[in-house]
């Protein structure tokens, strides 16, 4: 399958920024605000989803879909299930910091890896649509983007473990199957 | 809305989806994605143990808030629906649910955030899985003939 190298950066760079903005909206307006927002703009997303899959038309929607979509059944699935992984950690993972350095560590690692992957390949043994290069990106990228809440230590053991679970050609989307992992990790750690 | 209520209006709005689904597997989606957002709600609320904003009021319901079980049902039903036009309005509902729950006392912001969140993606992956299921479960009917 031939890859859109822009479209894919351009949605890893959403993917990034996402995961940043959610971060900075809880660090200067608050838990309890920042949650409210995520969620209405998340159910927005849900429900405009909704309205695409039925056949409507709403323009902005349309151009960004254009850009950044991999042309799933459901429109703007991937950004969804990031979305409610973001709010999954917000909710679920305690302390806060710990929730704010997994948010990161997925936005950058998966984004990176993506990236990186893409271009670099050289399989892994367990998943061929995978590359050590992804792999090692998700890694790095994401240890360093999760020391700004967790001793980095921590972050490049988190890291290596939910890379693995990325890396996993598992039934469940990553962007919920890797949040749902860090949450069961933190409690085995 | 009272405890026994509510689980009879989720007991109905689950038969009527699940009388609405054309085939067993999206049947089975609803019953299977119901009772496992309701298993996680017990164990979840004893595993954080976080208790109700109206602890110690009277009429308070004595078991531990988060994440809300209401808003979880709710939101898990309301995504059944999701590709479907009625999903508008089961989601307008479930979001009724959830405020209620905080504007009643029953439960902080974060603890109906817990249960939508929690509605939502335990309906969305067991949709997700039992659709892939389905597609080998045809994929290996059509190979053996």
């Amino acid at each position: 399958m031939k890859v859109d190298f822009f479209k894919e950066d351009l949605r890893q760079a959403a993917h990034l920024m996402v995961g940043i903005v959610s971060v900075l909206l809880v660090q200067y307006i608050g838990f309890n605000s920042a949650l409210l927002f995520l969620l209405a703009i998340f159910i927005v997303g849900l429900v405009l989803s909704n309205f695409k899959l039925l056949g409507g038309k709403v323009k902005l929607v349309d151009y960004l879909l254009s850009l950044t979509d991999r042309n799933d059944p459901i429109p703007g699935k991937g950004a969804m299930f990031f979305a409610a992984g973001i709010l999954f950690l917000l909710v679920f993972a305690k302390p806060l910091d710990f929730a704010l350095a997994m948010i990161l560590l997925h936005a950058a690692g998966d984004a990176f890896a993506t990236v990186i992957g893409l271009r670099f390949k050289q399989p892994l043994p367990w998943n061929n649509k995978k590359s050590w290069f992804g792999f090692t990106s998700f890694i790095v990228f994401g240890a360093v983007a999760a020391q700004f809440f967790i001793p980095l230590q921590t972050a490049f053991l988190y890291a290596f473990f939910l890379a693995i679970v990325e890396s996993l050609n598992l039934s469940i989307d990553d962007n919920i199957s890797v949040p749902v992992f860090a949450l069961l990790l933190s409690k085995v750690v | 809305m009272q405890e026994p209520a509510f689980i009879i209006l989720i007991a109905l709005s689950a038969l009527a989806i699940i009388w609405l689904k054309r085939d067993k597997y999206s049947r089975l989606t609803v019953v299977i994605s119901l009772l496992l957002t309701l298993v996680l709600v017990t164990v979840l609320k004893q595993l954080y143990g976080d208790p109700r904003p109206c602890v110690g009021l009277p009429g308070c319901e004595p078991d531990f808030g988060f994440p809300s079980g209401h808003s979880a049902l709710s939101f898990s039903l309301a995504m059944n629906l999701f590709g479907a036009s009625s999903f508008y309005l089961a989601i307008f509902l479930a979001i009724l649910v959830a405020l209620s729950r905080v504007i009643s006392g029953a439960h902080t912001f974060a603890q109906i955030a817990g249960g939508m969140i929690l509605g939502v993606i335990v309906s969305t992956t067991i949709a997700i899985v039992f659709q892939k299921l389905k597609e080998k479960y045809e994929q290996n009917k059509r190979a053996k003939k």
